[in-house]
């Protein structure tokens, strides 16, 4: 009975106010497009210098979490990615409460975001000695081939079109190359406008490509005409069976999230897609995605919360955080007097093991709160297009604003609007687009870094024996989408000379 | 114009984009100690981008094209760019925010309001919905994230 | 652009007018303090937590209301700063980077000319590392092998080509006549993981062995270094006499042209806020050391290490003369 007497009521009360806490103003920011965790956290900051170090981290903790998937919830509901890493969550969650029932894609995207917070939490439980370990054996050669596989899984899969789909890749990692380089610290197609020095605002872009481009398209026909939906689809609960049939997309999902996660210097926007691109690799029904597949949207949204766990877990183990979120609740470590890294679990192990608890019951107690809010949420789904588009589109103003205050990032949006237009329109990729926007920077310097290293020499890609693994995965994906455009375009030339 | 046009003239702007890139990355320094350099990736894109887009525009002028001839809610769209365009160069111009967002707001509404047939009580109900949001943005971001617009 | 002869008159018309500057109210209304970095940065944290400290050591118990404006690597923050109403009410929170390196380039429409400094308030220390098991134990070690061994160690930095900790490794490199490698990053986590790795063979930026981390310093390149016991030992380059040491700063500067009076009210206030107990335990916490420079010396500081980066970036052939 010793567990049992170590727990203080004043303690677990205090502890359960924290997480709650953490998670209406992780979910609320979570959903405000441009708003976001970093936003979340400057606010909740100041809070936590009266509180104690095990509360602030958590209330810190389950905003992140909660910020994580709460940018799921107005992409299904509003077409705006409240997050970055939410914008996979659009392709299928649109359709799928559009078409089919709102509350079970809201379902699915919740039932999926609290499995991969709690996969997270159990690999960062279990297994956060060797994993982190083994993430810092991975050099810049072995990123260079994750990147690019990422990218080769896009094209392969892009059903419509292959080769629109490349020529969306190619922009998207030009796209991605603005800015200041990194290496030679010299400025690149930034046409001398500072604004783009550091790169184009991935908010400005995923809103303007996103949020901006589905309003147009909610333009079509009667825009007064209500959606009508039986009652019993506003419902956000999942059958047994629902669950099962899209465990292994979940799995997948959570895979690649902590393994994002743990790894230093890829962003977490990136673990979304590749979960999505891997998901539709997987899948026994790849023709639904994009039209509703729950798979579509149960795989990122598992990799965004898994990524959470894997972020900690470099982070508690050896110091070094894995996400840009985690450098930021660092901070908080350090005002409390904590040094994360491998002295924290020497030096304060019952601080360590209060923070794993605390991380589980942040997840389960998300689920709980996130269920009851949805309710409300999913009311907007019924609301008509006449009021859904004027507020999706000041909302949209609003985020990019909030961001840095800049007029340049609102002109960019409304630019890479039209942009999105056209290429809905015209077939090209907008995933691949987005994704090779996120990778570019990450493909280019670990490639380029490699060779600085190596000092020029090109054997460092195949030396090593994960590198030698990447490749030949990578020569596979590219000879069967090879194989499928050719076949493709005999078809259609076959079908007109016919 | 016809569907393969538009795709032909998209096509040309993204060549041209690509040539772009090309010329823009021509001045950037050589890299030095292994290092590829900071034009080699921007040019080798550029070109990729001309030689597949050149290949996409031969493929539509020989196959024909499969992308569906016009836009649902055309006019609608570029009425909505034109306001928000307008929107910004006032707001840009003149400050007041929460006065010009009103206005884009409430006049968004009541141009997609025609679509059901306009009345009365749809244009004040309108008006108060648009009020209502701008308040609330007003007090959340003036006062709980300090944010002056 | 402000010349000597505007700026002369402008401090003669001040002095011409004692009584209305010492019946001056500042500050009568809330102050603005524009971080140019990332809500939720390292430098936020720091910056809005002095803004809130500094709020009780203003006249009239102003508020002070912090303003993000990040990109351009610190520059759109300091630009918005440079063309705000030099009246005191607007200020900036940045880094050494924005101010002493960025206006070399030319692409800024501000340089050192046209920002009034109010004080510096934190020193970031920055060592030449090694990984912890690494077979070279100290300085002279190093240099050993590195002359014995030339182009073959590596170093990271955390900024990137031109950055200021490139700059003064460079220095370093410069002085001693030794041939080095760098290899840019962008930050301190993923220099520090890629030498816990073994793809590099150094770093050049904060140690952090005070929390059981493998960056272990040799040589500590600014003349400051963390209070903590296990750096005791190591040397700097200022008490070896290395003509390479940085000042890796972040302080506050007002537009040019502020009238004095009010910045000795802000330095003021940003003095006493520095003494605070939350402040000190963070820093503490940080093993940053406590620096506090005022207005006259920052001034010096920002002139002397601006100079400094410009003849290395000559050098090292980023910019033209």
């Amino acid at each position: 009975m010793d567990l049992l007497a170590q727990i203080d009521l004043w303690v677990l009360g205090t502890g359960l106010l924290s997480i709650a806490l953490g998670l209406l103003v992780g979910l609320f920011f979570g959903a405000m497009p441009g708003l976001g965790l970093t936003i979340a956290i400057t606010l909740l900051l100041p809070l936590s210098y009266s509180m104690s170090p095990v509360n602030a981290i958590l209330m810190l903790l389950a905003a992140y979490q909660a910020a994580e998937y709460a940018g799921s919830i107005s992409a299904i509901t509003l077409g705006i990615p409240g997050t970055v890493m939410a914008a996979p969550i659009l392709q299928d969650g649109r359709p799928m409460a559009r078409n089919n029932s709102p509350g079970k894609a809201l379902g699915y995207s919740l039932y999926a975001s609290v499995f991969g917070g709690l996969v997270g939490a159990a690999m960062l439980i279990l297994f956060s000695q060797p994993l982190s370990r083994f993430a810092l054996t991975l050099g810049d050669s072995e990123f260079f081939l994750l990147g690019l596989l990422g990218l080769v899984a896009v094209t392969s899969f892009e059903a419509a079109d292959p080769l629109k789909a490349l020529i969306s890749i190619v922009l998207g990692l030009l796209v991605g190359l603005v800015g200041l380089d990194i290496i030679s610290g010299m400025p690149r197609l930034d046409f001398g406008i500072p604004q783009l020095f550091d790169g184009l605002s991935l908010i400005a872009l995923v809103v303007g490509l996103f949020a901006l481009s589905e309003a147009y398209f909610m333009m079509a026909g009667n825009m007064c005409a209500g959606h009508r939906v039986p009652s019993e689809n506003l419902r956000i609960t999942l059958t047994w069976r629902e669950m099962r049939d899209s465990g292994k997309a979940a799995i997948t999902g959570s895979g690649i999230g902590v393994a994002v996660g743990i790894l230093p210097g890829v962003g977490s926007t990136v673990s979304g897609w590749l979960a999505y691109s891997a998901a539709r690799k997987l899948s026994k029904t790849p023709e639904l995605f994009g039209k509703g597949s729950p798979d579509g949207i149960v795989a990122p949204d598992a990799a965004n919360n898994a990524t959470v766990g894997g972020a900690l877990l470099p982070f508690l183990t050896l110091g070094i955080p894995g996400s840009a979120a985690i450098a930021i609740i660092s901070g908080a470590f350090i005002i409390h007097g904590l040094q994360p890294g491998p002295l924290l679990a020497r030096n304060n192990p019952e601080f360590l093991n209060a923070i794993f608890l605390g991380f589980v019951v942040t997840t389960i107690g998300m689920f709980f709160v996130a269920r009851t809010l949805n309710t409300g949420f999913v009311r907007l789904l019924v609301t008509p297009n006449v009021v859904l588009v004027p507020f999706v589109i000041m909302l949209s103003i609003l985020g990019i604003f909030t961001f840095r205050a800049e007029f340049f990032d609102l002109w960019l949006a409304l630019g890479i609007s039209m942009l999105a237009l056209a290429f809905r329109k015209l077939d090209y990729s907008i995933v691949g687009f987005v994704l090779a926007v996120v990778l570019a920077p990450i493909i280019e310097t670990s490639f380029r870094r490699a060779l600085v290293i190596a000092d020029g020499d090109y054997t460092v890609f195949i030396q090593r024996p994960i590198s030698a693994v990447l490749i030949a995965g990578m020569a596979v994906l590219v000879v069967y989408a090879t194989l499928r455009t050719v076949r493709r375009d005999r078809a259609m030339l076959n079908k007109k000379e016919a | 114009m016809s569907a393969r046009m538009v795709d032909l003239i998209f096509l040309a702007l993204l060549l041209s984009a690509g040539l772009v890139t090309v010329f823009v990355s021509r001045d950037l320094p050589p890299g030095f100690g292994g290092d590829i350099g900071p034009a080699a990736f921007p040019v080798a894109l550029g070109w990729a981008l001309v030689g597949l887009s050149g290949l996409a525009g031969l493929r539509t002028l020989a196959l024909g094209t499969s992308v569906k001839a016009g836009l649902p809610g055309a006019g609608k769209i570029a009425v909505t760019i034109m306001a928000m365009a307008a929107f910004l160069l006032l707001w840009q111009t003149f400050g007041r925010f929460y006065l010009f967002g009103f206005g884009l707001m409430f006049g968004l509404l009541l141009f997609y309001g025609r679509d059901g047939g306009l009345n009365w009580r749809f244009a004040l109900w309108s008006a108060l919905g648009s009020a209502g949001f701008m308040g609330l943005a007003w007090l959340f971001f003036t006062h709980v994230l300090y944010v002056r617009f | 652009m402000k010349t000597p002869l505007q700026k002369l008159l402008a401090a003669a018309g001040l002095a011409a007018l004692p009584a209305l500057a010492m019946a001056d109210n500042f500050p009568e209304r809330p102050i603005e303090l524009i971080v140019t970095y990332e809500a939720g940065s390292g430098a936020d944290v720091m910056g809005r937590l002095i803004a809130r400290l500094m709020s009780g050591h203003l006249p009239n118990g102003q508020q002070v209301v912090v303003v993000n404006r990040p990109g351009g690597g610190g520059t759109i923050g300091m630009t918005a700063l440079t063309r705000a109403e030099p009246d005191g009410y607007t200020f900036a929170y940045t880094t050494s980077s924005p101010v002493t390196i960025q206006p070399h380039y030319g692409r800024t429409t501000f340089s050192i000319e046209d920002l009034a400094p109010i004080a510096k308030v934190i020193e970031v220390p920055a060592a030449l590392n090694v990984h912890r098991d690494s077979p070279i134990e100290n300085f002279e070690q190093w240099l050993e092998f590195v002359r014995a061994n030339p182009r073959s160690f590596t170093y990271a930095t955390t900024g990137g080509t031109g950055s200021g900790t490139h700059l003064v490794t460079e220095e370093l490199a410069e002085a001693l006549e030794v041939e080095i490698r760098h290899v840019p990053f962008e930050g301190d986590a993923n220099s520090a993981a890629a030498l816990s790795g073994g793809q590099l063979m150094g770093t050049m930026q904060m140690p952090n062995m005070h929390r059981g981390g493998d960056v272990r310093p040799i040589l500590f390149m600014t003349s400051i270094k963390p209070p903590h016991p296990d750096y005791a030992d190591i040397p700097t380059t200022t008490e070896l006499g290395i003509p390479a040491v940085a000042d890796f700063f972040a302080g506050f500067f007002a537009p040019a042209g502020t009238p004095p009076e009010r910045i000795a009210v802000l330095e003021a206030a940003l003095e006493a806020a520095m003494q605070e107990d939350d402040i000190v335990n963070f820093l503490n916490n940080a093993q940053f050391p406590i620096v506090f420079a005022g207005a006259e010396e920052f001034g010096e500081i920002v002139a002397e290490t601006s100079t400094l980066n410009r003849a290395m970036l000559v050098r090292l052939g980023l910019i033209a003369d």
